[in-house]
């Protein structure tokens, strides 16, 4: 029959097995969720670029071809956002000289971050349900998406920018250019 | 063997833990692949204002009265006729009450040819981020959205398979 002390430790045993198993399971759950909640790194995805209606009146239709895009889902009623705006104009301004398609959408039209807007950036205040139904559903803002030479996502962030999520977008965007 | 012992319960605490944690996470996991393979807005999405783009390019309800309600559906181009009657009726049945306004969102291409001949309806061509998510995901459950001016929802009401006459009523009933 076995002994206490040697039943003890069997059970030590299989809790601290059962414990490390649990742990790489959870490990594994919380990757997971990460890939389900970011789910323009699925980088061969296509999505479209807006289309609507301009915060100045005007109709929006994106160009037939473009070299790229960046596409800002932001807010000027969200805190992050604002923080965050010498960063996401950085961004837009260096995007904006390699040549790409620069667009802000806002939640509504109150919501537009025009101050300190960058040159050329296209503000979409209504959208057309037809391209929201083919997105990923926007639910942060800032969210910021770049759209490579072949219309797929090369880059994105739900959430604040960094300078080094800065940095990984240009390279990114550098490298599926030079790939072109 | 007491330390053991007491090892031994605390390790099985914290493995309690960790299962509660990893289901909880599998469960999100769940929820983010259902509304990212939608593409849509989850219930309870908080609307910011109704105003709309209409098909002629005018902004609808940009400053809509206070005691308004407003019903939001979506048009879609296969069934964009049958849609139109169906809330041109329920509109009908209503008495044009002035306290109730009617938007259908289009699909591209469904309400063009349908401008001139729905004139209790307002037909939306762009709208809102949030607005639209919600009306997206009212739509997809088989709804329409009933929201107050100050865009608040009412209600969701429920009109694909319905009659017409127990949609009005149920409009009435959630007002």
């Amino acid at each position: 029959m076995m002994s206490t002390g040697k039943l003890t430790r069997t059970a030590l045993l299989a809790v601290v097995l059962a414990d490390a198993a649990l742990l790489a399971g959870r490990a594994r759950a919380t990757t997971q969720l990460h890939a389900a909640r970011a789910p323009f790194s699925r980088a061969l995805r296509q999505v479209p670029l807006p289309t609507g209606f301009l915060v100045s009146g005007g109709a929006y239709v994106p160009p037939s071809r473009l070299r790229c895009a960046l596409v800002q889902y932001t807010s000027s009623h969200c805190e992050y956002c604002r923080d965050q705006a010498p960063l996401a104009g950085r961004l837009a301004a260096t995007l904006g000289g390699e040549g790409c398609v620069l667009v802000v959408v806002a939640p509504s039209p109150v919501e537009m971050p025009l101050l300190g807007a960058t040159p050329h950036q296209d503000q979409i205040a209504f959208v057309r349900p037809e391209w929201l139904a083919t997105v990923p559903h926007l639910q942060f803002e800032p969210t910021t998406w770049i759209v490579g030479p072949q219309g797929n996502v090369v880059w994105y962030q739900a959430g604040e920018l960094t300078t080094h999520s800065l940095q990984e977008a240009m390279d990114e965007i550098a490298a599926a250019l030079n790939r072109r | 063997m007491v330390a053991e012992s007491v090892a031994v319960v605390v390790l099985a605490l914290v493995g309690f833990g960790l299962w509660g944690n990893w289901q909880a996470l599998r469960s999100q996991t769940d929820a983010s692949r259902q509304a990212l393979e939608s593409g849509l807005a989850p219930a309870g999405t908080s609307l910011g204002s109704l105003a709309a783009v209409d098909l002629g390019g005018r902004i609808a309800w940009g400053a809509p009265g206070s005691a308004g309600r407003f019903v939001m559906f979506v048009v879609h181009r296969a069934t964009a006729h049958r849609d139109l009657e169906f809330w041109s009726d329920v509109s009908a049945r209503l008495g044009g009450a002035a306290w109730l306004k009617f938007a259908g969102y289009c699909e591209e291409g469904a309400c063009e040819e349908s401008d001139q001949a729905v004139s209790t309806i307002t037909l939306i061509q762009a709208g809102q981020v949030r607005t639209t998510q919600a009306v997206l995901r009212a739509d997809r459950d088989g709804d329409a959205l009933l929201a107050a001016a100050n865009a608040q929802v009412v209600a969701d009401i429920h009109w694909h398979g319905r009659s017409t006459g127990a949609v009005a009523d149920e409009i009435v009933a959630a007002r």
